[in-house]
């Protein structure tokens, strides 16, 4: 089954943003309007989508315990 | 259309997660984007070997349709129908992943509300997401296309 890992928004300069996946931080760009502390959805270095807290803190979870991570 | 293009059309979009999570290398899945694009023809062995669980619910729903699962309307099924059903459904692990997150593994139809590059803004259910257009360079803005995780896959 496939389903994509949400990062939380750390840091945000214009349009680009840092992304804290817990193992580690990316650069990203978005052409939406994130807040700090939100999470997204990111593919190819680009927010892809918003994601609810909720959600998002249950898919890492489920991640982790599946054992696999955004680590690359 | 063969099938192998066909099922690669909608399960590319899912190959990114699988890089991720080193089920397969960067330079592999590089490789199959450009051999599709291409028109190159791409091996069966090779694509069942990476969508293993997309393999095995067609298998089963080339079963229950009586024909090889390598058939063209099983795969077309497949992506149009029984994919969607199996999230629906919460079935086959989907019961464990919350809706906004299921949300882009589903084939959805969406409006293209932007065109920047490569990139398109569509808009579905009051939602907007950005999805590549490398699988449909000619999308443009009020056109409608079916979209799988961060990929425009097929105009409507």
């Amino acid at each position: 089954m496939c389903f994509a890992i949400p990062g939380k928004v750390v840091e945000i300069n214009g349009n680009e943003l840092v992304v804290d996946y817990g193992v580690e931080k990316r650069r990203v760009q978005t052409f939406f309007d994130v807040k700090e502390g939100e999470y997204v959805v990111v593919s190819n270095k680009i927010v892809v989508k918003k994601v609810p807290q909720e959600d998002a803190l249950e898919a890492i979870k489920l991640a982790k315990e599946a054992g696999f991570s955004n680590e690359s | 259309m063969k099938a192998e293009e066909y099922f690669f059309m909608y399960a590319f979009p899912c190959a990114h997660i699988i890089v991720e999570r080193r089920g397969m290398s960067e330079e592999e899945h590089e490789k199959l984007k450009k051999d599709f694009l291409e028109g190159k023809r791409l091996e069966k062995e090779r694509l069942e070997k990476i969508f293993t669980a997309a393999f095995r619910r067609i298998k089963k729903l080339a079963e229950r349709m009586g024909r090889d699962y390598w058939d063209f309307e099983v795969i077309k099924e497949y992506w149009d129908k029984e994919h969607n059903r199996l999230i629906d459904n919460n079935e086959d692990g989907y019961e464990k992943i919350s809706e906004s997150l299921k949300d882009l593994c589903r084939i959805i139809v969406a409006e293209v509300v932007k065109k920047i590059d490569n990139k398109l803004i569509v808009r579905y259910n009051g939602e907007e997401r950005l999805v590549f257009s490398d699988l449909v360079p000619e999308a443009k803005v009020g056109d409608r296309v079916r979209i799988h995780y961060a990929y425009a896959v097929e105009k409507v």
